[in-house]
């Protein structure tokens, strides 16, 4: 499976989808920048300027990144015609699609990373309080285990519609639409049980320390997203919805030997 | 009894009320080269992709290497090459980085075997240009470099030289050839071009309408073809009438007022001639015609030529 993982990273070579991710990720910069920027009521700190990236990514960027990039992986083997060749290999579709979800674990990682690495860069030039190794060792830390939890809450969503034929569009679009919600839901007695707010509340990143009642509930729903995620991906299979056109008559002749 | 390394029990695909394959019963033997031949929509596609288990049959049975495809899938694929429909890979990788995804999914360590592959079909090795810089006939040697880059028993190749140059097709054509003469491998590949079938498959089966009409060698074939005499004179009734009174026979066909068709292929030539001429007609061409394949193709079809 390690081999396969590093195979989905090749494929992205030369490919716009990192430079979406790459552009989505300085997009949550550029708000929180800009939050810093201008508001002038707030003290701002490092660490509040990394929890604004937090929310940014969960609410607005992350989800539906996760599931542009895990889509357009599978629909890049189907438009370019590599599926075909690959399920003669034979690797079966379940687990290409495993591959491509396990992948973008890491690319989750990496996407960490660059937003961890951009933001330390804002925080130094508004000169903001805060900056010691330990505490940008844990935003780094919470930022990615933020994103983590926001992609494991957006696996189901990746991994039904990466099964059907362009239907990353329509994932993508729930997946704006699932994040945008999490707005709502944010701060309430629901937090915990809304998967995207669940890293949230497992984190402990709200404004009040999450109960222990509240985090198993957390750590169930975003148990529950996992296992889900992990029953669509070991079932799936390639639901090409387009029927064979064809509109001759039907002709039984001719001998056999 | 005959081992075949293809065979197929009356396999039927069906798309809603359109049947595309009709209970299709094919024989491939191992080491010849087996042409698969009808116009475009006869369900050549259909089938090859129902032999490497990418469609799933309506009805009927794969056997392949005498081993039914359904649940040997691990044991079979990897012992077939195939390319179906337009070659596919990555646009935005090379030749070289293309190969080897699928060298490694296939568990292929060595480069040399990817190098070998390009080598073969002519490509170069580690070439900067992606795939889709390439050309259409170089994406066609790509995919049939990814078909044999892993040395398969059996080779499934659906149009192999489409797209491809006339000189590429002589050596696609020959490279086919050989790997069928010297490396013992087998090959089922589907054509729409009837010339490309008549030079190179060893048994050809004419598929119409998701019916196998024929399944013959090209041997078999070629001796059944139509065989028939043309003659052309100034009067073909005076000819006919010839025809039955001095050489007794009635197997001809008139064909219009100047010339005649003569079935019976045991009158010697030269006994006709100088049965027309010594009758007073002016004999202006006498040959032997042999169907083409062509001809063969429209007549097993009903009268359609191909594509």
């Amino acid at each position: 499976m390690a081999a396969m993982i590093r195979l989905e990273l090749l494929k992205l070579r030369r490919t716009s989808l990192l430079w979406v991710g790459v552009a989505s990720g300085m997009l949550a910069i550029l708000v929180s920048f800009y939050l810093a920027a201008a508001d002038r009521m707030t003290q701002y700190t490092v660490a509040i300027f990394m929890g604004n990236i937090v929310s940014n990514n969960q609410s607005s960027l992350f989800p539906f990144v996760a599931v542009l990039t895990v889509g357009r992986m599978m629909e890049w083997e189907r438009t370019s015609h590599t599926l075909r060749g690959i399920l003669t290999v034979p690797v079966s579709f379940p687990a290409l699609l495993a591959s491509k979800l396990e992948a973008g674990v890491l690319l989750t990682m990496g996407y960490s990373l660059l937003q961890w690495v951009l933001g330390v860069g804002c925080c130094l030039v508004l000169h903001l309080p805060g900056v010691e190794a330990g505490a940008l060792l844990r935003d780094l830390l919470v930022l990615a285990a933020s994103n983590l939890c926001v992609y494991i809450a957006v696996l189901p969503v990746a991994a039904l519609s990466a099964q059907f034929a362009g239907g990353y569009a329509a994932g993508t679009v729930f997946a704006v639409f699932y994040g945008f919600c999490s707005i709502f839901v944010e701060g309430g007695a629901f937090s915990a049980l809304y998967p995207i707010c669940s890293g949230t509340v497992l984190l402990g990143l709200g404004n009040s320390v999450p109960a222990l009642p509240q985090r198993l509930c957390a750590l169930l729903s975003l148990g529950a997203m996992l296992a889900v995620g992990v029953i669509l991906t070991v079932t799936a299979r390639d639901r090409q919805t387009r029927r064979k056109p064809s509109a001759r008559p039907q002709k039984a002749r001719g001998r056999r030997r | 009894m005959t081992t075949y390394l293809i065979e197929t029990k009356d396999l039927t695909k069906q798309y809603g009320d359109q049947t595309s394959v009709n209970r299709l019963n094919l024989h491939l033997r191992p080491g010849r080269i087996y042409g698969l031949l009808g116009r475009n929509g006869a369900g050549k596609t259909t089938t090859m992709k129902m032999l490497l288990g990418l469609t799933r049959p309506t009805a009927g049975e794969v056997l392949l290497f005498g081993m039914p495809l359904r649940g040997n899938e691990r044991k079979i694929l990897p012992r077939i090459g195939s390319l179906i429909e337009s070659p596919g890979f990555y646009p935005n990788l090379t030749g070289t980085e293309n190969l080897r995804i699928f060298a490694r999914l296939r568990g292929i360590p060595s480069a040399d075997a990817i190098r070998e592959a390009l080598a073969l079909v002519g490509l170069p090795y580690r070439d900067k240009k992606v795939f889709s810089q390439y050309s259409l006939g170089m994406k066609q040697r790509l995919a049939i470099a990814l078909a044999v880059m892993h040395d398969p028993e059996l080779l499934i190749l659906d149009e192999p030289i489409n797209g491809l140059d006339p000189i590429g097709i002589a050596e696609i054509r020959s490279f086919l050839r050989k790997l069928c003469d010297e490396k013992g491998k087998t090959i089922l590949l589907s054509s729409h071009i009837l010339s490309e079938i008549s030079l190179l498959a060893d048994d050809v089966g004419i598929l119409h309408q998701g019916v196998l009409l024929e399944e013959e060698s090209l041997a078999e074939l070629e001796a059944r073809n139509g065989r028939s005499i043309h003659l052309s004179v100034s009067d073909s009734a005076q000819a006919a009438r010839l025809l039955e009174t001095e050489l007794h026979t009635t197997a001809f066909r008139v064909e219009d007022d100047h010339s005649l068709r003569i079935l019976d292929l045991g009158l010697p030539i030269p006994a006709i001639a100088r049965t027309m001429l010594a009758g007073g007609l002016d004999l202006q061409d006498l040959h032997l015609c042999e169907d083409t394949l062509e001809d063969y193709f429209k007549r097993v079809t009903g009268g359609e030529g191909i594509a």
